[in-house]
């Protein structure tokens, strides 16, 4: 709990000097339709809570800047995840993120060992995004979605499980990873709908959280996601996302298995600088012979704060 | 989506409607100016029909005239000319069955140098002068769908 308390009093750190940025800013600032930029991932992109869109986070126009600060907590079942993160938005074209996540095995790791009660896998990931073509917001008299490339560098911190899961699985685990991947978003303002497609390619098992590649190889492969949102007020959305993962860990002891991991959610808007975000996850099995081999279905919970 | 309707004391709810029956009956169609083609009512309902759309157009002028941000762009411009001409275009744009008589978007503002944030600025005041004449969500995000390529032509 100390650890995301820390993580929870860095973002509030953060948040308060993007507004006072944002109060620097205020004589240029107007920014796009509210909603429009979009909540922050647990990876630190913006876009939906599992997968980044194309659109470039906060509200800064094409000759502005925008940014926000963000916390997500997750609890599932058996484990429990917290997020914290930066993102800037430079001139509705470059989107800068840095996150950090804790993920908490709560009493998964008791049976390999009674110390590993608690135990965190942390996790760092920087994340770079470029709108290539297309505007979700004003093109809408054209087919083309805006479309985005990005990637995500991560670092994962863990001394422990990583190792283990190499020792028992003959290796190959790496414990850095880049993500690439294009995001397509179109905005459909007369219905109210947003459609994004991402096509992601990734070495990482569980979001990195346990490496990236295994004994079987270190290629990248494509995962595939989507987020499908209605804006029933200016204010509030409600959507549902996908994330396919199939990272490539296999033990039949330890039944490694991934599994498709999707969410609903319900996004409120009560401002341009803030966003509460909430959502019933399934991010499928994780561990699963640690945990009944039971689909983690929880709670997820984020605030954002920008300009 | 209903429309908003300022609120009626229930007894008296049958007979507006009768009322609102008669006037709809007895209104021939109305045209925006002489030399304009037909309306299609059905189209414009959502808006208050013509009328309601001028209404609105007229306050939102009002609105972007005031707007500290961009009310600059406007200090000499004939605002009732601007509210007829900007009623027609929105007219137009929504299948009213009204023809555009004013300059293209880009010749209309062309050097002023407008940004991408005077025009969302623009926009904020439209969404809040729709908002203010009661427009259901799905009509404003009609119109406002509807203008958002002219960014293209307006934004420099
Ligand atoms: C979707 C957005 C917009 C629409 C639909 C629109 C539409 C129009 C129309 C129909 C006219 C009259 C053209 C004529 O005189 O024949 C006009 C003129 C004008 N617009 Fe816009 N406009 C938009 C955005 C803006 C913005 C963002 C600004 C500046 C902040 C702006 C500033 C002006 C000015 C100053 C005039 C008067 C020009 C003159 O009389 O010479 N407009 N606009």
């Amino acid at each position: 709990m100390d650890n995301a308390t820390d993580i929870l009093r860095r973002t509030l750190i953060a948040a308060a000097a993007a507004f006072v940025a944002n109060g620097a800013l205020a004589q240029g600032f107007t920014g796009k339709l509210t909603a429009t930029g979009g909540v922050s991932t647990v990876e630190g992109a913006g876009g939906g809570g599992l997968t980044p869109w194309a659109l470039i986070t906060g509200y800064g126009t094409d000759r502005q800047i925008g940014g926000n600060a963000h916390y997500t907590a997750v609890r599932t079942n058996d484990y429990a995840l917290a997020t914290g993160g930066v993102a800037l938005g430079l001139f509705d074209r470059v989107e800068l993120s840095a996150a950090k996540q804790r993920f908490d095995t709560r009493d998964v790791l008791i049976p390999i060992s009674p110390a590993l009660k608690g135990y965190k896998l942390e996790q760092d990931t920087f994340g770079l995004k470029v709108r290539l073509v297309g505007d979700a917001i004003y093109d809408q008299d054209r087919p083309l979605p805006q479309i985005a490339f990005g990637l995500q560098h991560k670092r994962n911190r863990d001394d422990t499980v990583i190792p283990f899961l190499n020792s028992a699985l003959g290796g190959g685990i790496r414990t850095r990873g880049t993500d690439f991947y294009l995001s397509a978003t179109k905005l459909y303002l007369e219905p109210g709908i947003l459609a994004n497609g991402t096509l992601r390619f990734t070495k990482a098992n569980q979001y990195g959280l346990l490496g990236f590649g295994g004994p079987d190889g270190d290629r990248y492969r494509p995962e595939f996601e989507f987020s499908l949102a209605y804006l029933v007020r200016p204010d509030l959305a409600v959507g549902v996302e996908g994330r396919t993962k199939r990272g490539r860990l296999a033990n039949p002891a330890l039944n490694l298995r991934e599994q498709m991991a999707y969410d609903v959610f319900l996004a409120w808007f009560p401002s341009k600088h803030t966003s509460l975000t909430l959502a019933y996850v399934d991010l499928g099995q994780i561990v699963g012979a640690l945990t009944n081999d039971r689909r983690q279905r929880g709670w997820y919970a984020s605030l954002q704060a920008g300009f | 989506m209903p429309l908003s309707l300022p609120p009626l004391p229930w007894r008296s709810v049958p007979a507006a409607m009768l009322a609102a029956l008669l006037v709809v009956a007895a209104t021939p169609t109305l045209h925006a100016q002489p030399g304009q083609p037909p309306l299609d009512e059905a189209a414009l309902a959502p808006y208050g029909g013509y009328r309601g759309l001028g209404m609105m157009t007229e306050r939102f002028v009002e609105r972007v005239t005031k707007n500290p941000r961009i009310g600059h762009f406007f200090k000499d411009v004939e605002a009732d000319r601007l509210a007829a001409l900007l009623t027609e275009q929105f007219c137009a744009v929504l299948g009213g069955g009204c023809r555009y008589t004013g300059k293209s978007m880009r010749e209309a503002h062309e050097g002023m140098k407008v940004r991408q944030a005077d025009f969302n600025a623009l926009a904020e005041d439209l969404q809040a002068a729709m908002t203010e004449a009661g427009y259901p969500q799905w009509a404003q995000r009609r119109l406002v769908a509807r203008l958002a390529p002219m960014q293209r032509e307006i934004v420099e």
